[in-house]
């Protein structure tokens, strides 16, 4: 497919629904280097993935306890650059982003025109719950104020990352506050980042796995607390 | 004078310079600043001004030593949860290298 080695990381928490679906896309489309890190699955999830993985279609990493969505795109992150990774691209495992867009995310890598791609969901008015609108445009600028970089989509979870990107941005947060965190050090470091519309397919279910207004609250409420202390 | 009018402005004012040092640093935003800046900047007023709060007292009855016996027990309390809260994430953070390194380890025993 492509001479630089692309490796797709999928952070998954309970997702026995969805997560075979996504891969088997991922994969038809021919990328072979998929890292899924389960974190901590209390359902059927971590089977799934071992059938996977005895299929040849995914490497899987699989912490003992929950951790958080930070901790397991993290540690994709020091997996990937093990197994000698030169883009990495996150995607969500609830089955909203839509795998024919990687290539969209890694091109511009690929091109040299920047070290991180962020897939936003906001470039372009499309049918989204107002709720959902409201949420992000909320957490874009909180991480604008804490952080001083603005973007459209500061909590997407699709995203391409570079080597050198993916050497300088260590995820630090557990929670979901990491997506923050990314902009943080992609200004902090002064990466080249573009933004690139993606479509995204909102279900009951990958509704109900995003972040709830409790979560939302929690993760404002560590932003100010790491702000204070920093 | 009581003592307090004078420590909790005191403290009030080294966060505020240790936020301004650390904006110098480039660690922290010009907004945080601004922000923070208001924040202990309403606790130090209230400390070297505590009939400020003089509303508060009206709805709430408390009288003056006791308003501000109040005011440093929050401010204690809050210094308290702060530690904690610092001291947590510390070891959740750590917890998450180990479970990282093991689990990384462990997959690639499994391969």
């Amino acid at each position: 497919m492509q001479n630089k080695k692309i490796f797709i990381i999928i952070p998954a928490f309970n997702e026995e629904q969805k997560i075979f679906g996504v891969v088997q896309k991922i994969f038809d489309l021919g990328y072979k280097n998929i890292i899924v890190v389960d974190d901590g699955s209390t359902d059927g999830t971590k089977k799934i993935l071992e059938d996977l993985k005895n299929q040849g279609k995914i490497s899987f990493v699989s912490h003992f306890i929950n951790k958080g969505a930070g901790a397991a795109t993290q540690t994709g992150f020091d997996f990937a650059l093990q197994k000698g990774a030169e883009i990495c691209v996150t995607i969500d495992a609830d089955g909203q982003h839509n795998p024919d867009e990687i290539q969209k995310l890694v091109d511009p890598i690929l091109n040299g025109e920047c070290e991180v791609v962020i897939g936003s969901r906001f470039l372009n008015l499309q049918k989204m719950p107002v709720y959902r609108i409201i949420f992000n445009k909320i957490g874009n600028l909180i991480t604008w104020f804490f952080f001083g970089l603005y973007v459209s989509d500061s909590q997407s979870g699709f995203k391409a990352f570079s080597k050198k990107a993916l050497q300088k941005v260590k995820i630090e947060n557990n929670g979901y506050e990491f997506c923050s965190e990314i902009i943080q050090k992609i200004h902090s470091n002064n990466l080249k980042f573009k933004e690139v519309q993606i479509s995204v397919k909102y279900t009951k279910y990958s509704q109900s796995k995003g972040q709830s207004l409790i979560n939302g609250l929690k993760t404002l409420l560590k932003l100010f607390l790491h702000s204070l202390i920093k | 004078m009581p003592i307090y009018k004078i420590i909790i402005p005191v403290i009030a004012l080294i966060f505020v310079l240790r936020g301004i040092f650390l904006w110098l640093k480039g660690k922290k935003t010009w907004r945080e600043i601004i922000f923070w800046t208001f924040f202990w900047g309403f606790f130090g007023f209230l400390g070297a001004y505590p009939q400020s709060i003089e509303i508060f007292a009206q709805i709430t009855g408390i009288q003056d030593s006791v308003k501000a016996f109040f005011l440093l027990i929050i401010m204690i309390l809050f210094f308290i949860i702060l530690h904690m809260f610092m001291k947590i994430e510390k070891l959740d953070r750590d917890l998450t290298k180990i479970i990282r390194k093991f689990s990384i380890e462990d997959s690639e025993k499994n391969k």
